[in-house]
Order: structure tokens, then sequence, then C-alpha cells
């Protein structure tokens, strides 16, 4: 939780400007609570869907599927669940990663 | 600076970017595998020549997406590549990445460039690209770079004459910055530079950000930083998602001039392959079919060499016999030497079958899609999908397994694993179950094909796992109830595509760890072989004589004909020998479970290891042997009968209570030893023991209540 006030303060005006830019920005209330059914998420495509990321509601999160080349503005495929459901199997940035189902709904879709 | 003759090198890349195939090709069979200094993450180091002569030495560092570490694994690259005064400081970074996937791969790259060592870059899986419609320029990259970069296909070996005749003169160049830190925060980036005496903006841009749990910086130092960070209001974490995204928006100019994608001929192998593998049901009965075909190899095919270690072994012990004067020391050498290291070598077949499989499974990319299949499943367990690593790598070794956990980045899941991997029945287990099997379980085939003692084998291995899975979902309740371990997970797996396996890293892995067995593990069961020779040959004073006097007096009195006078004679020596004395000491402990003091003294020796019981058993039992018989320890046991009831010792309740015995208790000093090191605190280890070892002794104790 410190972790997402810290997000949405914005420390520095840097931060603010470059994450701005790119639209990375999405408090984490937003995407949650006021408006949960027009939101799309990576974990709401269906089967061979493809979905172009917006931006992430999990700060800690998201430092690593950045890094794992999950960019806003990339498109992200669901490929296939796992057998019981979860996790699920995507196509992203040329490769295949499976995320959590709770995991994929930190990636918010356009 | 160690002299122009001599060159370390370190290798980075992702995972899966074929960093470890190109430091088998580079290196051969000339590695050597340690820890990194402080912890036990594996550290492969290598060496090779170069056609001038120049000796190269180079350390393969963990694969990792990012200098920022997520997990223990990753936190040595940035301690390594920090740590300049250690004596093996690499002067140059090989960064290899997947030339397949080069936009995420060249994000450690920019990170490591940056770092302001001397970097050559190796694209390397060039065939994999070039199959998926990928052209890379590499002159185009090298110029825009400012490095040398050389394209290279590590499985046939393309490229790798370019790569050592570069390191003939090595670049020494720093090269341009490819991220500027002065955007962020050029007043603390300035302090930590000069306070550390540091060249790169990005190196100590790394340090103000990692500085908590570096191994490689002082107590002091790590103070100056917190103290430096706070009054510059410095927050560490909060920049790293601009920096990345700075860097691919300069990856994206580098790649765009110099790749060109044509229209995407991809091979659908891996998703055609994936309908079955991770199929609701398929996925299941693949994994398990290949499971039972495991634990089959491991029980028959293994066998035959075995059995030719084996007879050899006894060869060799007569010869000695033969040649050396009946006497304490030839008695030292067959019995006690000979036996353990017999002991030691007819495990070397188990082993490297094992290991094999487990290599075969990594090399393919089946081992991502146990994950994901496994994920949850385990998780209902308190575990995760990642635990199926060391889960089934404890079914190897609980050392190794157990060091793997490292690769969990969630710290409960890991502490988790940690405590329930040595319940997974390791293979210094195997032959203890193969002996006391074959006691008491008929060598037949059922329906004509599946082997009887192999069933009983998977079954004992079933039981192990299904009661670490258990053991799990008790200890994670218990910690989330506690809230002691706090909670930060990340899954995220990349599922490689389908490779067929590169057969010379199969190879590779299994001389090493064959090697690292019977070098590391082999010592001791050699040294407690020896030790217990002693103990079983000697005892306190005069004991021994008034022993056997007693004993062959009582022999002519009785006379008894089912047992010679020497057998008698023998046995009478051993229990009053310092193992005797010993065994009889926890026999009251023991006797509920069917145990007399003999197995008692294997029980004492088997703290030590495990696989120390058959050296034991075959130590004690041989002592009563004639000069020319060497039997194999499963005959001595059949022989040995019940001194009460005359009938034989090994009844099935007695071999069953032993099974179960050694399934469960915690028997090996170097598990606790490493669980000591990853928890960093004794209470894991000591709670290790004696939960496994009550679990033993209650779940023997139904076992044999109920069979007997």
């Amino acid at each position: 939780m410190v972790m997402i006030d810290f997000w949405s303060l914005g420390v520095t005006l840097q931060l603010r400007i470059s994450l701005d830019k790119t639209g990375l920005t999405k408090s984490n209330s937003q995407s949650n609570s006021t408006m949960p059914n027009r939101q799309k998420l990576a974990s709401t495509l269906k089967q061979g869907e493809t979905g172009v990321i917006d931006g992430f509601s999990n700060e800690g999160l998201s430092l690593k599927l950045l890094e794992m080349g999950l960019l806003p503005g990339s498109e992200i495929t669901l490929v296939r669940s796992a057998p019981m459901g979860d996790p699920l199997y995507f196509h992203v940035a040329g490769y295949n990663l499976s995320l959590r189902k709770d995991e994929a709904s930190t990636v918010l879709l356009r | 600076m160690p002299s122009n003759q001599h060159l370390t090198l370190a290798l980075v890349g992702n995972p899966n970017a074929g960093k470890s195939t190109l430091f088998n090709l580079l290196t051969g069979l000339r590695q050597k595998v340690g820890n990194f200094p402080g912890v036990t993450v594996e550290k492969k180091i290598g060496t090779f020549s170069l056609e001038s002569g120049k000796q190269c030495k180079l350390i393969d560092l963990p694969g990792t997406y990012s200098l920022y570490p997520k997990s223990l694994d990753e936190r040595v690259v940035f301690d390594t590549l920090y740590n300049y005064v250690a004596p093996d400081y690499p002067q140059l970074i090989i960064v290899v990445a997947d030339a397949s996937n080069l936009k995420r791969n060249l994000l450690l790259f920019t990170q490591v460039a940056d770092l302001g060592l001397p970097v050559v870059l190796v694209l390397n899986m060039i065939d994999v690209a070039s199959r998926a419609g990928i052209t890379i320029d590499e002159q185009i990259l090298s110029k825009s770079l400012g490095l040398p970069v050389i394209k290279l296909n590590s499985r046939n070996g393309e490229g790798v004459g370019q790569l050592k005749k570069l390191l003939e003169n090595p670049p020494t160049a720093v090269q341009r910055k490819l991220f500027d830190t002065n955007v962020f925060a050029p007043a603390l980036v300035a302090e930590v530079k000069a306070e550390f005496g540091l060249k790169s903006d990005y190196l100590a841009f790394h340090l103000a950000q990692q500085y908590g749990g570096m191994t490689t910086i002082t107590e002091s130092q790590r103070q100056w930083l917190n103290d430096a960070t706070t009054r510059l209001g410095f927050t560490g974490q909060s920049f790293q998602a601009a920096e990345t995204i700075a860097r691919y928006s300069v990856i994206s100019k580098l790649v765009a001039s110099a790749v060109t994608l044509q229209e995407q001929s991809q091979s659908r192998w891996t998703y055609r392959l994936d309908n079955y593998f991770v199929h609701k049901y398929w996925g299941f009965a693949i994994f398990m079919g290949i499971l039972f075909l495991l634990f089959q190899a491991i029980y028959t095919w293994a066998s035959y060499p075995m059995d030719l270690i084996d007879f050899g072994m006894s060869a060799l012990s007569d010869l000695v016999k033969a040649i050396l004067p009946d006497g304490p020391v030839a008695d030292l050498i067959t019995n006690g030497v000979l036996a353990g290291l017999g002991g030691v070598l007819v495990f070397i077949p188990q082993i490297a079958i094992l290991f094999a499989f487990i290599s075969v499974l990594e090399e393919t990319g089946y081992m991502a899609r146990v994950v994901f299949i496994m994920d949850r499943l385990m998780r209902r367990f308190g575990l995760n999908g990642k635990s199926v690593v060391p889960l089934i790598s404890g079914v190897a070794c609980a050392v190794p397994a157990i060091m793997s956990t490292r690769g969990i980045d969630n710290q409960r899941d890991r502490l988790v694993s940690i405590f329930v991997t040595p319940l997974m029945s390791c293979s210094a287990r195997l032959p203890v179950f193969t002996v006391l099997i074959a006691l008491v379980v008929p060598n037949v085939h059922w329906l004509g094909l599946f082997n009887l003692q192999g069933l009983a084998l998977m079954g004992l291995y079933l039981v192990g796992f299904f009661s670490a899975l258990v053991s799990a979902k008790v200890l994670h309740s218990i910690l989330v109830r506690s809230k002691k371990v706090e909670q930060t997970s990340f899954f995220v797996l990349e599922l490689p595509p389908y490779k067929v396996p590169k057969w010379s890293n199969v190879g590779y892995t299994i001389v090493n760890s064959v090697k690292s067995f019977v070098f590391e593990a082999g010592k001791v069961i050699l040294a407690i072989s020896i030790v217990l020779w002693v103990l079983a040959s000697y005892g306190p004073g005069d004991s021994m004589e008034v022993a056997t006097s007693k004993a062959q007096a009582s022999y002519v009195a009785t006379s008894d004909s089912a047992m010679s006078e020497a057998t008698v004679v023998q046995a009478a020596k051993l229990e009053a020998s310092y193992a005797g004395r010993l065994g009889k000491l926890i026999e009251p402990a023991i006797r509920p479970l069917g145990f007399d003091w003999k197995i008692g003294i294997a029980l004492v020796t088997s703290f030590a290891a495990r696989e120390v019981f058959i050296g034991t058993m075959s130590t004690i039992y041989s002592l009563g042997d004639d000069a020319e018989n060497t039997q194999g320890v499963l005959a001595r046991m059949q022989a040995e009968r019940d001194p009460e009831t005359g009938g034989p010792m090994y009844t099935p309740a007695l071999a069953f209570s032993l099974l179960v015995f050694y399934l469960f208790a915690m028997q090996c000093m170097s598990t606790l030893a490493v669980t000591y090191r990853e928890t960093n605190s004794w209470q894991w280890p000591m709670a290790q023991l004696i939960y496994m070892t009550g679990l033993a002794w209650i779940a023997s104790w139904l076992v044999f209540m109920a069979l007997s």
C-alpha cells in the first residue's frame, strides 16, 4: 500500500513527466472500484484475443513487467490458460509469457 | 590488473538466451562449480585458451532480465559486477542476447554497458532468428553502440572462432552512455561517485538504489548511502519504471536501424506442441508419464551398470584379500575403505540418469510448462509452480534443490519450499530403498509389463511427494497466521520455444553432478566408512577379548549348530564394540519400530548421510564373514537371523517400517547445513530435524504395528 501511495503522489517532477508521456499512471482506485466494467484487463481477454497495453495498476509488478517488455502501446494476446484456468499463457513482445490471473489483472488495456 | 596473458571474462544474459551452451562450448570440460562468496548461488568458472596461447577465465553469472534483482539469484549479477576489488573481477563482459527476441534481451545489455566496463555483445540463436524472418545487421548495430557485436550460433559453434579472435585483443574502451542518469538524480550520483571513487554514473545510480541488500559493501558504506539518499530525498524504486521506458525507446531506435523483419513465418511448432503439453488432461497425463519413465529408468536401466560396479568392487576386495596377509590392515582396506568406496561408486548410474532427465526437461523448454500447469495445484498447498523445480530436483538431492529455491521471489513460498524439499525422496535414499524393496517385494512383472519392485519404488516417491505437499500446507497456514514473513509475489514466467536438447549440454550436466557427488559426498561417505570400521572393530578396554572368550564358552555349552562358532564370536564382538554400544544406547528409542541395535548403528551413521546405511550394513554384517566369502549386502541381510525367533531378521514388517523411517527422517547433515545457509537461522534446520524425524518415528511405528 505504501508503494501505491507513493506512486499516485508522483514523487519527482521528472518521474511525473515521463510517466504522463507514456500514459503509465493509473491510480489503483480508478481501475478497481469506480470503473471496473469499462476498464479492460489482460486477465479478461478471451482465448486468441489481442489487446493493447495501456498501463498498470500495481507499481512493484509493473517494474518487472516493463522489464519483460510489456510496454504501454504494445500488443498482448491470450494464447490459452493453464489446465485449471490459472495461470494464463500470453504472447507479448515477440515471445510467450505466463502470468497468474491476478497478475494479468494489473495490466490495463486500451 | 593481472598480466595481459590472463583475461577474466564474465557471461551475462537473460535466462534461455543460451548462456550455458556458450559457456560449455568455450570451456568444455575445463569447468569448476562452486559458490559465489557469502551466498550459495552456483558459480561456474571455466578456462580456455586462445590460439595465441593466452588463457581466459570465464565466469558464468546467473541469468537475469535486468540488473535490478527480483530474486536472490539475480542479486549476484549486480553484486559481482560492482565488486571491482574481487580477485577475479572481470576485465570484459560478454553479454549474450537471444537474437530472436532482441528488444527484451537488449534491455539488460544497455544496463550492463552503462556500468562502464568493456562489453562485447553476442547475438546468440541467430539460426532461430533467421527462421523467424529476423535479419540483423551487426555492423550497423556495432557502429551505433560503439562496441563489438558478434553473431553466434551456440548450437553448432558458428561464430565462436570470431569471438575468440576478438578476445586476442579485447576492447578496453568504454562505450557511449545509452541512458543518462542526470535526468533523475544528478546531485546524488555525483556524491556517490566521489565517495566511492566510481567512474560510471550508472554504477553510482544503482548503488544508491540497491545498497540495502548488497553483500559486497561494508556496513559503514551502507549507512553512508542511507544517509545520503535520505538527505537528498532520493526514492530509488520510483525511477525504475521511467528508466526502463527510456531504455526501451533507445533500443527501439537501435533495432529499427539494424533489424529487418520479414513477414512472420514464425514456426507454430511450439503452439502445436503446447496443445498437448499444457492440455487440460493430456498435460498432466504426459507429466505423469514422464515421471513414471524416470523412475522405471532409475530402477531398471541403472541396475546393469550398478551390478557391474558391485561385481568389480567384490572382485577387487577378493584380490586384496588374496594378496595381503590376514590382519587389521587387510580388514581395514576391504571392509572399511573398499566397502565405503563401493557404496559411493555404485550410486553413479542413478545420479547420471536422474540428472540426464532433469537436464533434458530443462533443455527442451518442457520444465517451464511443468511450472505452468502445476502452479494452480501447488498454490493450493501453499507453494507455487516454481516450487516444482526444487521438489523435482529434490528427487536427485535436497542440497542443490534447496539452493534452487533462490529462483522463487516470494519469500514465504521459498521458506515453505525449503522446509518440505527434504521430504522428497532424494537419490541418497535410493540405495536404501533398493536394498529393502529387494528384500521383501518379489521381483515379478505385473501384467507382464510393470516391474512390481519399480511400482513399490514409485509408491514410496509418491508418499514422499504427498507428505511434502501436506507439510507445505500446514506450514503455509502457520506462516500466514503468524504474519512473520511478508508477502511480495511475482510468478511471471517465460515459456521458451521448444528446442531439441543439445546433447553435449546434457553430458556436461551429468559429468558435473557425478563429479560433485563423488568428490563432495564421497569424501564424507568414505571417511564415515573408515570411522565406522574402527568403531565396529574396537571396543573400550578389554571388552572385546572378554566378549570373545565368553562367546566361545557359551558356544561350546549350547553347541548350537545353526550358526558357526566364528559367526557367534563375531556377533558378540560387534555387540561389545563402540559401535555396538552406541546402537544399544539408542535401541530403547527404536525398539517400538522393530529395529535392533545393529540397525541402530546404521541410523546413527546415517545422520551424516543416508547413503551410508548400505556401507554400514555391509561393514556390520561382513565382519562375520569368512575371508574368501564376499557377498553383496543384500545377501548378507537376507542371511541375517532374528536372534530371538531364529527366522529371517528382515520380515516385511521390519523392512517396511525401515523404509518408511528412511522416507521421512531428516538424516542428512549437508541438508541441514544448506538450510541454515539459505534461511540464515538455526530455527529452520532445527525445525526440519525435529519435524521430519518425529514424523518418521510415528509413521514407522504405525507401519510396524499394522504389519506385525
